[in-house]
């Protein structure tokens, strides 16, 4: 599995102005690899995760899967939205063989998969709950293991703990790896929280504010669990919390320019 | 039609007319149409129910979260199973609401 962002541009058009919200990026992220895109908010991440996910065009450039181009939404990637997107009317269990049944997996094969997941997500006795009955991060390991569930080549993640409160989140992110070294799926995650993005990812791209270039792209190469008060964490952190202000600075730089052509 | 944009461009100006006119005009129309008897009063007491069935069906597919489309579609699931599977149960308390409303309205036009 590879997938890779090759020149991918995106502009709104607004009345009379046309916004460019990226603007030729590209990177390839490979079989089995952590990466998460990191950048200060309205920087464009969402927008780049749903056109990875084919939920909207690019204006330019394209996502390929395996050397493949991919235009359209399809099982090969997988998506974890802000909101879980569970479908409410739905069991837990139902949720969780829908994607199954779209990929047509045999009946016997999907109820092995489907207690395999459900273990590893230690859910086993919810599965005929509803949605609307399960806690924040049952929903959150629902929302995971539905989107694994079809056994995508990737995994999309916006934001996955973004609708979580801080105390339960760094538990949630030792659940999330926890679930993902079971499995060890491609995964593109979208974040904002740097301490986030050092906990689980191999691999952190820095989108600057401006045009959602590049500004930094560091492998994180420590050993699993991370030890969040070692003295190399730390490094890793500050790394990345000067690489957001060079992100968030360059926003300031074109808001600057943009006053000076709106008072001329 | 709270799916496709062009149908809802189509019809809605159409269906909301109907609408507006008034359940007693339709009297002399269907007696014309149905002759005297039960046969008008069927006809008015079904169509005073069609318009908010219609009406909350497509307000009902339209509130539907896009993030459940997308969801769908990035499981693999074709346009049936989208339709059956999410816009469907994802509208019926809107539909069923109009079916009330449709009965009670029904039941005016009885009188
Ligand atoms: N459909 C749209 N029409 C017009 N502008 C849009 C649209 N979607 C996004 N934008 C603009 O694109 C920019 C990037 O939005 P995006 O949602 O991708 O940001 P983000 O990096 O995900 O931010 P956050 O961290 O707050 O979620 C924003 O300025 C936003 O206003
Ligand atoms: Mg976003």
């Amino acid at each position: 599995m590879e997938l890779t962002v090759e020149g991918i541009s995106k502009n709104f058009k607004n009345e009379n102005t046309v916004q460019t919200v990226l603007k030729d990026l590209s990177f390839t992220v490979r079989e089995g690899q952590f990466a998460t895109l990191l950048g200060p908010s309205g920087c464009g991440k969402t927008t780049l995760l749903t056109i990875i996910a084919g939920f909207q065009a690019a204006s330019g450039g394209r996502v390929m899967i395996n050397g493949a181009q991919v235009t359209r939404p399809g099982p090969d990637r997988g998506f974890v939205f802000q909101n879980y997107a569970l479908f409410p009317w739905m069991t837990v269990r139902e949720n969780i063989l829908y994607p199954m049944k779209q990929r047509r997996v045999p009946a016997k094969e999907r109820e092995k998969r489907f207690k395999e997941l459900l273990a590893m997500a230690q859910l086993e006795g919810k599965e005929k709950l509803y949605p609307h009955q399960l806690s924040g991060g049952m929903k959150q390991r629902v929302a995971f293991i539905r989107a694994l569930a079809g056994r995508p080549e990737v995994l999309l993640m916006d934001e996955p703990l973004g609708a979580v409160d801080m105390q339960m989140r760094q538990s949630l992110q030792e659940d999330l790896e926890a679930l993902w070294l079971k499995d060890k799926t491609t995964v593109v995650m979208v974040t904002h929280d740097v301490d986030e993005a050092i906990y689980l990812s191999d691999r952190v791209i820095v989108m600057s504010a401006r045009e959602g270039k590049i500004v930094d792209d560091m492998p994180v190469r420590l050993p699993r669990p991370r030890d969040r008060k070692g003295m190399e964490y730390q490094k890793h952190k500050e790394h990345l919390a000067e690489a957001l202000k060079v992100a968030v600075g360059r926003q300031a730089e074109t808001a600057v320019t943009e006053g000076k052509l709106c008072l001329a | 039609m709270g799916y496709s944009k062009g149908a809802m461009q189509l019809f809605d100006p159409l269906i909301d007319s109907l609408r507006q006119v008034p359940i007693m005009a339709w009297v002399p129309l269907t007696i014309v149409w149905f002759g005297l008897g039960d046969g008008p009063t069927i006809f008015l007491i079904a169509f005073s129910g069609v318009f908010p069935v219609i009406l909350n069906t497509v307000a009902g597919v339209q509130n539907i979260s896009k993030d459940y489309y997308n969801a769908a579609r990035s499981m693999g699931a074709g346009p049936w199973s989208i339709f059956s599977k999410i816009i469907v149960p994802a509208s019926l308390p809107d539909i069923l609401i109009g079916g009330r409303v449709a009965i009670g309205l029904g039941w005016m036009s009885v009188i």
